[in-house]
Parts: C-alpha cells; sequence; structure tokens
C-alpha cells in the first residue's frame, strides 16, 4: 500500500515535470543556489536535483544520521560541469572500527530550465563503479513560482526499489545486467565505464516548497534501497518517502534536517563558498598606493642631475628605500639621462600587474624630470628575469586617472622577453641576501582508514643565502613535538618503497633536515630558463635535479624537461643514503587557457621507475584562488599499484591576502589524495621554474592589469 | 579535540616569523583578530574639529565620514594638479576629487578605481542638466567592471550650509542617477566662490555614501 502512495507521489512529480510546462513568474530569485542533499550535490534529501549551483561555487556538505557520517566537497566546476569528493563513515559495517568510504561523482547539466523545459542533468555518482554508491541517473527539475518539482531515472544505487527492465536494453543486451559489485580494497578507485547505466532502472522524484525567503520544504519518493546497509541490518526502511526541511542562513550556511524512510533523522550542514568573490571587500584592504607624480611642463629638458658624480647611486638607493617599504625589493638598476632600466622582485603582492604599477608610481615620484622611459624587469623569486616591461613616463601621467586607464596602460606598454639581460649595477643592499625564518609546521596525511586525518605538529627552522642573483643556497630542519603520522600503518607495497614508507620517516626523523640544497637559476638564451639543483632535494630523496624550460612571453604554451638522478635518504633523515637510487624525470607540456583553466601534461619516469604521465587541469582565478585534480597512470598495473589502483587527487591553493583582504604573498597549498602509493610517485623539487615565470608573463599580467592603479 | 584544535593550529600556522615576513604575517593575524573585537566607542572628530582648531591647523583640510563603516576621518591634501586633488588620511586612505567630484578611493576595500563624469564637469554649477556617469570598481577575482549611471540635476541657489567649518550660502546640486540595478543620490553644497564645500557622494556599492566637508582650503 505505502509503496503504491509513494510511487504515485514519483509519478506525479515526474509528470508535473513533464507536462506542467507553464511560464514562471519572477518567484525564482530564492533558488538561485539549489539545496544540497545528504550527497553533497544538488538534491532534495537522497535524491539528486536537476540544476546546477552557481559557476565556481564550492560547498562543503556535513550530515549525520545513525551511525552514518556524510561528508562532500562539491565544485561547480564550468557553469555545466561539476565535481565531487565524498568521504563517508558507516559504523558497524564491517568487522573492523568502521567503515570508511572516498569517492568521487560528476554531473553535468545537459539543459538548463527554460519557460517551457525543466533543467536536465545527468551525474555519474562514484563512477569508480565499485564502491557501495555507485550509480548513474537522469534527472529533470521545473519550477513553478515556489514550488520546485523532480523527476528522475537511476541506475545502480539508484534503482534499488521497484526497479524494472532498463530501458537502455532496447539499445545493447548488455545494458540489462549489472555485475554485482566487487569488493576488496585492492579493487577500489578504478574507472569502471563498463558499468555505468546498466543492470535494472527505477524511478524517483519529489517536490520542493520554497516557504517564507529562507526555508525550503523537501518530499522525496526515494528510489534507493540502502541495500549495502539494510543487509548489514543497519538501517530499517518503512517508508520510501524522505520529508525534510532546510534552512538559508545568510552567510552561505545551510541546516537541513530530513525524516529518513520512517525510521531515522538526518542533520545536515552545508556551507558555500565562491572563490570569485571569497571576501566581502573587493579590491582589498591594503593602503593606497603613492600617486603619480607629474612632471611640471619644460621640466624634462633639465639634464643638470647628470653632471653630479653621484647621482646614480643616489638615486639607486632612494628607490631601492622606497620599494622597501612598499613591499618590492630592487636587485639591481641603470639609470641614463632619459631611460631608467631595473629588476625588481615583488615581496608583498599577489598580483604582479599591482607590484608592477606601484613601482612605477614610485619611479614617477623618484626619477628626475628628463627619464622618460622606464624599463622594469620583473625577476622570479628564485632570481630569474622573466621579462621586460617597458612604460612611457608620458603615458603613465596621462592614464593616472583615466577613466580606462588599466585597459589602455596595458595596451602601451611593451611586454618582451628579459633576456638578454643586461648588466645593472646591483643595489649594494640587496646581495648578498641573507634569510631565515623560524616557524610552526603542519603536516597531513588522509584517509588512513582508522584514523581519516593525521596531524604532525613541529617547529621548523629554514634559512636561505643568494650571494648574487640567481645562485641560492637553502635548507630547512624540521622538529616534531607531536602528532600521530608515525602510526600511519607499514606499506605492503609490491613495487619499491619510493613512498609508502612515510610512518618510518616520520617516526625515525623526530629532528629532520628537510632539504639543504645549492640551485641556480639561469637564462640559456631567448625563452628559456634553466635550473640545476643539488643536494638534499626533499625528506626522502637527495641528488642532482636539471630542468629547461621554453616559454615565450607572450605565449600561452611551454614545454619543459626535467632530469633527476636521486637516491632514497635514510629514515632519520641527517645526511645518510639508502641504497635505492632511480633516475627520474619528465618531458612536461603546459597551457595556460585564457578561460581560467591550467593544463598540463607530464610524462616519463616516476620514482619507482615506473613510466607513464599525469594530467593535471586547474580552475584558477584571478585572485590566486586554484581548485584542481590530477591523475596519474603510469606501467605499474592496477593489481601492483594496491588500494586506489592508480594515482590521483585534488590539489587547491588560497593565497592568505583574499581571506584577510591583506596583501600578503603566502598561500595555503594541499594536496589531497585518496591514497598516498608508490606508483606514479614524483620527486618533489624546491624551485621548479614554470609558476614562477608565468606569473610575470604577458598572458597572467594581462589578465591581473586591473590591479595595476591598485 | 581536533576541532577545538583547529582555530589553534591556524593561528599558529600564520605567526612564523623571520627577516623575511618584517612581521608582515604577524601584523596580519593580529589586524585580522583585533577586527573581531573593534567596535569600541570612538570620540566624534566633528567635536575636535572645531573652527579654532581648524583656524590653526595651517594647511588644507578635509573631514570625511563614511556612515556605513561606522568611520570618520581627516584627510590631508597630498597632491593638487589643475582642478584635481589627492586627500590623504593618516592610516593610508586616498579619496581623488576632481573639481568636487569623488572620482577615485584606494584603500578602503570595494574602492571606486575610476570614474567618467561625462559632460557635466565642466558645467556643473551651470544649466547642463543630465549626463552619463561610469564607475569602474575591482571584483572580487580581480577583474574590473564598469557600472554606468545615467544622472540627472537640479539646482537649488540661496542654500544654507553647515560644514565643520562654518555657515556658507550656498547653490545646492542634487546629482539623481540611476543605472540597471543599482541608483543613488548625491548633493554638492557650493559656495560663491565656486568651491564645494560639502558633499554627499556614493562610492560604491561596497562602501556605500562618503559625507565630505572641506574643513581648509588652501
Amino acid at each position: 500500500m505505502k509503496t503504491d502512495h509513494s510511487m504515485r507521489l514519483a509519478g506525479c512529480a515526474i509528470l508535473a515535470t513533464v507536462l506542467m510546462a507553464q511560464p514562471t513568474l519572477a518567484q525564482d530569485r530564492a533558488w538561485t543556489r539549489p539545496t544540497l542533499n545528504s550527497l553533497g550535490v544538488p538534491g532534495m534529501i537522497d535524491m539528486p536535483t536537476a540544476h546546477a549551483m552557481p559557476d565556481a561555487d564550492l560547498s562543503f556538505t556535513l550530515g549525520t544520521f545513525d551511525g552514518t557520517a556524510r561528508s562532500a566537497a562539491h565544485f561547480q566546476i564550468t557553469p555545466r560541469l561539476s565535481g565531487v569528493f565524498r568521504y563517508v563513515y558507516i559504523r558497524d559495517f564491517d568487522n573492523t572500527d568502521g567503515f570508511y568510504d572516498r569517492s568521487f561523482d560528476v554531473r553535468y547539466l545537459l539543459s538548463p530550465e527554460t519557460d517551457s523545459l525543466p533543467a536536465i542533468s545527468v551525474g555519474l555518482q562514484d563512477f569508480g563503479g565499485t564502491g557501495i554508491f555507485g550509480g548513474e541517473y537522469l534527472v529533470a527539475t521545473k519550477t513553478f513560482g515556489r514550488l520546485r518539482a523532480t523527476g528522475g531515472i537511476g541506475w545502480g544505487r539508484f534503482a534499488g526499489k521497484n526497479g524494472f527492465d532498463n530501458p537502455l536494453g532496447l539499445l545493447a543486451v548488455r545494458f540489462k545486467t549489472r555485475t554485482a559489485s566487487v569488493t576488496g580494497i585492492s579493487q577500489t578507485g578504478r574507472l569502471d565505464a563498463g558499468q555505468w547505466f546498466r543492470g535494472d532502472a527505477a524511478l524517483f522524484g519529489g517536490l520542493q516548497y520554497q516557504l517564507g525567503d529562507r526555508l525550503v520544504l523537501s518530499a522525496e519518493y526515494s528510489s534507493d534501497a540502502y541495500r549495502p546497509e539494510t543487509s548489514r541490518g543497519l538501517i530499517d526502511q518503512n517508508s520510501p518517502v524522505n520529508i525534510g526541511a532546510s534552512y538559508r542562513f545568510r552567510n552561505g550556511l545551510d541546516l537541513s534536517a530530513a525524516w529518513l524512510y520512517g525510521t531515522k533523522a538526518e542533520v545536515r550542514l552545508t556551507y558555500t563558498i565562491n572563490p570569485k568573490a571569497p571576501t566581502n571587500r573587493p579590491g582589498g584592504l591594503e593602503s593606497a598606493p603613492l600617486p603619480v607624480a607629474p612632471r611640471p611642463p619644460g621640466s624634462a629638458a633639465d639634464l643638470g642631475w647628470t653632471q653630479q658624480a653621484d647621482g646614480a647611486e643616489i638615486l639607486r638607493n632612494n628607490v631601492a628605500q622606497t620599494f622597501a617599504e612598499s613591499g618590492l625589493r630592487l636587485d639591481a638598476m641603470k639609470v641614463a639621462p632619459r631611460t631608467v632600466t631595473l629588476r625588481l622582485r615583488n615581496t608583498q603582492y599577489t598580483n604582479t600587474a599591482q607590484a608592477i604599477g606601484r613601482a612605477t608610481r614610485i619611479l614617477t615620484n623618484l626619477m628626475p624630470a628628463s627619464v622618460e622611459t622606464f624599463v622594469l624587469i620583473p625577476v622570479t623569486a628564485e632570481g630569474t628575469p622573466a621579462s621586460r616591461i617597458t612604460l612611457r613616463r608620458r603615458d603613465i601621467e596621462e592614464l593616472a586617472h583615466a577613466p580606462d586607464g588599466a585597459w589602455q596602460s596595458l595596451a602601451r606598454a611593451d611586454i618582451a622577453d628579459a633576456y638578454p639581460v643586461n648588466a645593472a649595477p646591483l643595489s649594494p643592499d640587496a646581495f648578498p641576501d641573507f634569510r631565515w625564518n623560524i616557524g610552526p609546521y603542519l603536516a597531513a596525511s588522509y584517509f588512513d582508514p582508522r584514523q581519516p586525518v593525521r596531524l604532525d605538529l613541529g617547529v621548523e627552522v629554514g634559512a636561505r643565502f643568494e650571494p648574487n642573483p640567481g645562485l641560492v643556497f637553502q635548507g630547512r630542519v624540521r622538529h616534531r613535538l607531536a602528532g600521530n603520522r608515525d602510526e600511519l600503518g607499514p606499506s605492503n607495497s609490491v613495487i619499491p618503497r619510493v613512498r609508502t614508507n612515510a610512518d618510518i620517516y616520520v617516526r625515525e626523523g623526530q629532528t629532520a633536515l628537510t632539504d639543504l640544497t645549492a640551485a641556480k637559476y639561469f637564462r640559456p638564451g631567448q625563452d628559456l630558463y634553466g635550473r640545476l639543483t643539488l643536494g638534499y632535494l626533499e625528506s626522502m630523496y637527495g641528488g642532482v635535479s636539471g630542468e629547461v624550460l621554453w616559454k615565450p612571453v607572450t605565449s600561452r604554451l611551454a614545454f619543459g624537461v626535467e632530469a633527476n638522478y636521486v637516491r632514497q635518504r635514510d629514515f632519520e633523515q641527517g645526511f645518510g643514503f639508502q641504497d635505492y637510487e632511480v633516475l627520474t624525470g619528465h618531458l612536461s607540456s603546459y597551457f595556460d587557457a585564457d578561460n581560467g583553466f591550467t593544463y598540463q601534461v607530464d610524462a616519463g619516469r616516476y620514482l619507482a621507475g615506473d613510466w607513464g604521465a599525469t594530467l593535471s587541469i586547474n580552475r584558477e582565478f584571478d585572485n590566486g584562488i586554484r581548485i584542481g585534480a590530477f591523475a596519474t597512470l603510469t606501467d605499474v598495473s592496477f593489481d601492483d599499484f594496491g588500494e586506489g589502483s592508480f594515482d590521483k587527487g585534488i590539489r587547491f591553493e588560497v593565497p592568505l591576502s583574499v581571506l584577510t583582504g591583506s596583501p600578503i604573498t603566502r598561500k595555503i597549498a594541499r594536496t589531497i589524495r585518496p591514497v598516498q602509493r608508490d606508483g606514479g610517485a614524483r620527486l618533489e623539487v624546491q624551485g621548479r621554474l614554470y609558476e614562477g615565470v608565468r606569473e610575470l608573463h604577458q598572458p597572467e599580467l594581462q589578465s591581473e592589469w586591473g590591479r595595476f592603479w591598485r | 579535540m581536533t576541532r577545538s584544535l583547529f582555530p589553534l593550529l591556524c593561528v599558529l600556522l600564520l605567526s612564523a616569523c623571520g627577516s623575511d615576513s618584517e612581521g608582515r604575517t604577524y601584523a596580519t593575524v593580529r589586524q585580522a583578530v583585533g577586527a573581531l573585537f573593534a567596535g569600541q566607542e570612538r570620540p566624534d572628530l566633528r567635536q575636535t574639529l572645531t573652527p579654532a582648531f581648524i583656524a590653526g591647523f595651517g594647511q588644507p583640510l578635509l573631514f570625511v565620514e563614511l556612515p556605513d563603516r561606522d568611520v570618520q576621518a581627516g584627510a590631508l591634501l597630498a597632491q593638487q594638479n589643475g582642478p584635481r586633488q589627492i586627500w590623504a588620511t593618516q592610516d593610508g586612505i586616498t579619496l581623488t576629487l576632481l573639481g568636487g567630484f569623488l572620482t577615485e578611493t584606494r584603500g578602503l576595500g570595494g574602492d571606486l578605481m575610476s570614474t567618467d563624469l561625462g559632460d557635466i564637469a565642466p558645467d556643473f554649477g551651470g544649466q547642463t542638466d543630465s549626463s552619463v556617469r561610469i564607475h569602474r570598481y575591482l571584483t572580487g577575482d580581480d577583474r574590473l567592471v564598469a557600472m554606468a549611471f545615467v544622472c540627472n540635476y537640479a539646482r537649488v541657489p540661496g542654500v544654507s550650509a553647515t560644514t565643520v567649518a562654518g555657515q556658507f550660502d550656498t547653490l545646492r546640486v542634487s546629482e539623481t542617477c540611476s543605472g540597471p540595478e543599482i541608483g543613488f543620490e548625491n548633493l554638492y553644497w557650493i559656495n560663491g566662490a565656486g568651491v564645494t564645500v560639502k558633499s554627499v557622494q556614493w562610492i560604491g556599492p561596497n562602501v556605500g555614501y562618503a559625507h565630505i566637508e572641506l574643513a581648509r582650503g588652501q
């Protein structure tokens, strides 16, 4: 009886979605962001809906009911494509302390809602295909003022109740069957496309009603029978109907509660931020720049200052001092009667164009009136001159307050390669350059089956010495004070244990020399950049590393080659080595698309001697926030690789400046892998060339130029 | 356990020091923490800016108030170039006035990056009764966006205006602007010499209005 009733609800919802195609009133403002369901995707309670989140929205969901905790991160990668990473804990699921399941979803909005047609989305849930959440769906949602109706058809986990023969069986007989889930940790992580949309299908649906401005009520008919859970006696289902409510706070927080399957109560929190608007103070809070100082008419003819013997030196000292007060560093400067050429580093601003803009304004205040041309050569943090930006002082004076001054100044700037780098007298304060720092560090390991997050906390001391531009000696020592990363499970790897001995490194390296290197950064020729690093390169490897990068200043494309000969370091991370040594290296191609996406392919030999390639895709915002994913396939078989089958993960980077509103170049960067194994593992070398060079080149400067006058 | 540790860890991670940071990281953290506990009573700057104080001040001074941010400040003339004046406060905020119009701000967050005043600037006190304004702002992901407004002007002569500097007989100009999504109304009080002695001008959607009074001219 109950089932009949519920089926009717689903049927009605689907019918409403498909047939009641009427123009909607402008009630949909509150629907700007759909609610997220218990699996962290746009949806009602357990079932998905079809609308997408606003572009770039990043949402975190945490929900719990009766021995189950589900957490998920949902990222709207493009206006139509989104990705989910989910981490679920189920108590008493098997004989161990608890069951942790990691899964990835992708969703695609096939067509957005129009006046007459519903939004339609397709989703692949846990598309590895072997996890307990594996399922696919096609769902449609239509808005009728304050009401939203959803209907869909699902496979796999979504075909748990009242399943029927797969309609796709008409296309090919193989769709009629779905092989049983393969369990066992070694089988996880494979992309099992052969399972998708196979086996029985079932219908689901529901209604959402918006009550007032901030409250959404949901009722759904769920086709999820929770078979893995019910078969273990963990969850009872009395009814396929779920009801719930979501309250939306102003700060991006949603609080939801639901009554599941007539037996369980669920509570869920969702927090949504958009990296395009990370703070409520767009443009930042840093103090105003020095204004452009216009020259009095006719003053440019006065060359009297050139007669002063120490004129150039005084000017250089003035510039060095004012730069230092403004978050810039002067490496070298050469002043001629009509031109000044200087090499500078940005030590403070996330945005390079802003640093260039500030340097330019300082020069208008300090340079004698006859100096008409400013040549600014920004240098990477490692000391490589990467571009040559030529600005005419007259243009700067003219455009300082022009309504469209940013773009006009970009149009009139000449951006060229810095090669060959002319000899300019070094700023006396700049070299030799010695820096040190002391502070806490935090190291994390994720998703250990017995402890989802493991942390180590300790003290780190670092020092860096640059006797002349591009020659860098640096080292770091860490002392671990507390933590539990040493309790990570011992390695069970069947290939060389190039990364899975992490627990031993932590245990034995209480005080560790993390790295100690000598590096030379140089320009072998036009469009070419070079690096040679020697020493203890990272906590697990030492040796020699060399890299050459080809990157024309206006190009969005770059190629690099890196070769390393390294030996595995002793566990205590002193000066000693173990026996394992390997020649590892990659050919890399980089593409910086103008839609904010960056692509990188690294092909070559990894630490375990395995051959393969890594694809990384990032979405990058102009404020410096980056969110991306990567995957590596090598000739290590899925079985030999072990848990996870191949190396993959997500990566994010958030400049501190976007969190605090104050200019500071430090970033929070984290790479999160479902599991760290030995296949597809890459050497970590500091000072890889591409990122540093790219941010001083034209495509990047151009997209940042809006802050030139900030 | 982990949850209660989290904020502490964040602060610790941010608080590294060394030759490089020059205390900047620490200052950033302190600022962020300070901001949480801000909001104590501040004295009204208007009480300080008495006519006697202003007379003895000895250099140009502008009084600025941002009601939406609940701040007041005195600004000194940092640069004058023709009709353009750049006023700077002690805490590193600048306001650029072009013949009395606020055309740029820096250092506020949500700054007005530039203004295209259209046809109105040369004939502000005259006959022109409508014009177009274009403002530019930085977005959260550092792109410049332009907002265009159509503005209408109305002038009322012989209006008495009170400022920190005293009482003036002024021409009051109201500027009513509307754009596709947002509108604002600016007010200017102009004395007989053509100097804007007082104004209420909209900076932008993030900052709101600025109340500006010329405490002391050249």
